[in-house]
């Protein structure tokens, strides 16, 4: 447990730092949210008094101990473009993107590792060409495309599924922790269960064919390394069954590699969801950062990278303890 | 010959046959025209509950359904229409609004002066959150005679007033005194629609109020639905998921005329498009160049070869449905040949080099329509260098709004008034956008803007027109069209502000 709080604890100067990072890059960088807001109608009068308004005349360090000595209490302050609390719209959307990101992660999962696992064992079959090339392809797509693509077909020319969206409107849902599949569950409700899963469907696919094509070649490789190893001759030698080998002594040494693959491709589900959410009008907060970030609006793209960095550091605390899991030799 | 199947194999084959036949079917979604619902998917909905924090005309028409302005431009009339104010008189400095009677909120309360003075206030709250306060910089005081009756004494004779209380909505001081701080959360308003819920990015939801003072309307409900890509807003309008979509991409515009099922709408919108000189660089501030530019675009090319032909060329510094417009101005008609003379009477005899700054991906095919200007400009004698930035950089202070950028392409949306484009690019010190500055041309501005009668001012604003004209103080481009998609059995009253009205339809 101490482990666990030393690791927090390492943290927190991290996250400091790389909020500072953020504060930096986005007061130097051009583009000023007053003039932005203001539109057309404003003139320079207009921009100044609302700068001092919101307290962005004040100088940068000022405005970032301000921002610091609130964000300690809870306070991170209203988004510039929306006017509201920033945690308020965290809140909103953040729950859509973990969504989006566990879908994506099982698509990625379901299809990648039976399809990688299968390639190695049967390597150099049909199977295995086919999978290889598949994986190939699915790296090369840009999601928006294949985004695009899956739209066109089964929204627009099929009718199966909504183009845009998380869920029907007039599907009431009760909210327990805010993953609409979860809650549909909990709750019995079927209906929303349905509406919900035919809104993921394109979006978590969309985000996850590139990830289950990685994931896929990695697992393929990682299992052929693995059974190459002295201790699955042994295992077979000893007469051991053919399943049992495989998932015993191939699949479990196997999994380390895909792990640690699948942690480091988060980051790249992360960004990936900006794109898709903005292709699915999905209400995430990917699409919140596109739109944060052209409005300069420093306090919500602040949280939402630092968001990202929370998700990121706390995946990879998971992708540790996985490890000693996996394989109790590793300490974790 | 039939091999036959064994359990297995006939279970399998059963499983597979009836997945196969169901599948379609409870996937399919449901087609949603009707006269109890309309769903509309828009690229622009608000961005939140707060009905004063944008400035952008198709989110005024979301909050149109709800709450209400005291007047309205109307584009086919090109004058001011009242909605909750029956009339209204320009008093040197005063504006008096006589309001209409009988109007009733939603939650039962009349419509007085007081919500009036209420809504303003806030308005003008800045720090609450909205962005409509500079509209007001001029009003000294609102005084409210009586319960109908409402006052703006502005610091100065201000003609121009109303332009700016268009789209300014009413919200009622009761529901206010009620609901503090919530008073977004649950919007009361007068408006033909009752507001049922908002949820950011996602949909925005409206119920008709039987009770309206200006009649019923024919659709019960209507849902605003956000979807930025154009791509799914056309796959939702094919798939009958919308009933009504905007912004569909011209190069659709044939097939979708082809559908059975649906229709394409287009009427002139009332962005115009231009290249703005700045006359703090050279050789720009040289008449003689700024006429050769003029000569070397060819606006209805651009339209015909970029836009599918969907465009209308300005034919003077403001586009058609503009008021103060002049039927008798021309544009520069292409004339590359004419442009290098000119360029050689400048004393640029070997042509110039200029710089061409846009937004790419701001407005539509903007790369294409710069590029093909680029090129069109080398035919008259310049040499472009075309550069293209983030939209944060260019409107910023180091960018147009700081009068740093000496040519650019740039679109001016909502333009009913001529006064606007006047007063912001041309007028001295209203801002630095392209810095020019003369006192002959200031006094027009000044002049109509103190002129009560809308025919004089008409007069003033042409006088104005022909004077940058002549003196070629930008490049007019076109206006685009406004392109909707919509379901056959849907009819509605086109407009070219970009608001969507349910109010207007009918199935």
């Amino acid at each position: 447990m101490h482990k666990l709080i030393r690791r927090l604890l390492g943290a927190v100067p991290v996250l400091l730092a790389i909020s500072f990072l953020i504060f930096l890059l986005m007061h130097i960088a051009p583009g000023d949210p007053v003039t932005l807001m203001l539109g057309d109608n404003a003139t320079p009068e207009d921009v100044a008094r609302l700068r001092g308004e919101l307290g962005l005349d004040k100088p940068i360090l000022v405005q970032y101990w301000d921002f610091l000595s609130r964000a300690v209490r809870g306070d991170f302050g209203r988004s510039l473009k929306f006017g509201e609390p920033v945690l308020k719209l965290v809140g909103e959307r953040l729950p859509a993107t973990l969504e989006l990101a566990f879908a994506s992660l099982f698509v990625a999962i379901t299809i990648a590792v039976p399809v990688g696992v299968y390639s190695a064992i049967r390597h150099n079959s049909l199977v295995d060409h086919a999978g290889m090339s598949v994986a190939l392809i699915g790296v090369s797509l840009p999601n928006f495309w294949l985004g695009i693509m899956l739209i066109y077909f089964f929204g627009g020319q099929l009718n199966w599924l909504p183009v845009a969206g998380r869920i029907e409107y007039g599907i009431e849902i009760k909210s327990i922790t805010g993953l609409y599949l979860i809650d549909s569950l909990l709750t019995g409700n079927f209906e929303a269960l349905v509406s919900v899963a035919k809104h993921l469907l394109m979006p978590a696919f969309t985000l996850g064919a590139a990830l289950a094509a990685i994931v896929t070649r990695i697992s393929r490789s990682s299992v052929l390394e693995v059974m190459r190893q002295d201790y699955v001759t042994t295992a077979r030698a000893k007469g051991l069954s053919e399943r049992a080998v495989i998932w015993r002594h191939i699949v479990r040494n196997a999994l380390i590699t895909i792990v640690t693959i699948l942690g480091l491709q988060l980051g790249a589900l992360l960004s990936g969801s900006v794109v898709t959410e903005t292709v699915f009008s999905f209400p995430g907060i990917g699409d919140l950062l596109i739109q944060s970030i052209s409005a300069r609006d420093y306090k919500l793209t602040q949280i939402l990278i630092l968001m990202f960095a929370v998700t990121y550091f706390v995946v990879n605390l998971l992708v540790d303890f996985l490890y000693s899991w996996i394989d109790p030799r590793i300490k974790f | 010959m039939i091999r036959k199947l064994n359990r297995r194999e006939f279970l399998q084959s059963g499983v597979s046959a009836a997945a196969l036949a169901t599948w379609p079917s409870w996937l399919r979604q449901a087609h949603a025209a009707s006269r109890d619902r309309v769903t509309i998917f828009h690229s622009s909905v608000a961005d939140s509950n707060h009905p004063y924090n944008h400035s952008s005309s198709p989110i005024y028409g979301n909050w149109q359904h709800v709450i209400e302005p005291l007047i309205e431009y109307d584009v086919g009339r090109k004058d001011f229409i009242g909605v909750l104010a029956e009339s209204w008189q320009f008093q040197g400095n005063k504006w008096v609004f006589k309001l209409r009677k009988g109007v009733k909120f939603h939650n039962g309360a009349s419509f007085t002066s007081k919500d009036v003075v209420f809504s303003v206030e806030k308005m003008r709250d800045e720090k609450g959150g909205s962005l409509q306060a500079p509209n007001f910089k001029d009003v000294s005081e609102i005084q409210t005679p009586d319960d109908h009756t409402v006052v703006f004494v502005t610091k100065q004779p201000n003609a121009v007033f109303l332009d700016r209380l268009d789209n300014r909505f009413m919200l009622s001081k009761e529901a206010g005194d009620k609901l503090g701080d919530k008073i977004f959360d649950n919007l009361v308003g007068t408006g033909p629609y009752k507001f049922v819920s908002y949820q950011r990015g996602g949909n925005m939801v409206f119920t008709r109020n039987d009770d309206y003072w200006g009649g019923r309307a024919a659709i019960k409900e209507v849902i605003f639905k956000k979807v930025t890509e154009d791509a799914a807003r056309l796959a939702g309008l094919e798939s009958g998921q919308a009933d009504f979509i905007n912004n569909v991409p011209d190069h659709e515009v044939a097939r979708l005329k082809k559908h059975p099922r649906l229709r394409i709408d287009q009427v002139e919108g009332l962005r115009m498009f231009f290249l703005a000189i700045n006359f703090a660089f050279k050789p720009w501030d040289n008449k003689l160049v700024r006429q050769a530019a003029n000569y070397s675009v060819d606006a209805p090319a651009i339209i015909r070869n970029i836009f599918d032909g969907i465009g209308y060329p300005c034919n003077g510094p403001v586009g058609a449905n503009v008021l103060g417009v002049d039927p008798n101005h021309k544009r520069y008609p292409y004339n590359p040949q004419k442009a290098k003379e000119l360029l050689a009477q400048a004393g640029y005899p070997n042509g110039c080099d200029i710089q061409l700054y846009y937004s790419g991906g701001r407005y539509p095919k903007d790369r294409e329509v710069c590029q093909v200007v680029a090129a069109q400009m080398v035919k008259g004698g310049f040499r472009v260098e075309l550069i293209s930035q983030e939209w944060a950089l260019f409107w910023d202070k180091q960018g147009v709004n700081g009068g740093r950028l000496p040519f650019y392409y740039i679109g001016r949306g909502s333009l009913t008034d001529a006064d606007t484009l006047y007063d912001q690019y041309f007028r001295t010190g209203t801002t630095k956008r392209t810095n020019y500055s003369n006192a002959e041309f200031d006094k027009l501005i000044d002049e109509q803007q103190r002129t009560p009668d809308t025919k004089k001012r008409v007069r003033i604003l042409q006088q104005a027109g022909k004077y940058i004209m002549d003196e070629a103080l930008f490049i007019p481009l076109y206006n685009l069209a406004d392109i909707y998609g919509v379901t056959k059995n849907l009819q509605w009253k086109k407009r070219a502000d970009e608001k969507v009205k349910a109010w207007d339809m009918k199935v």
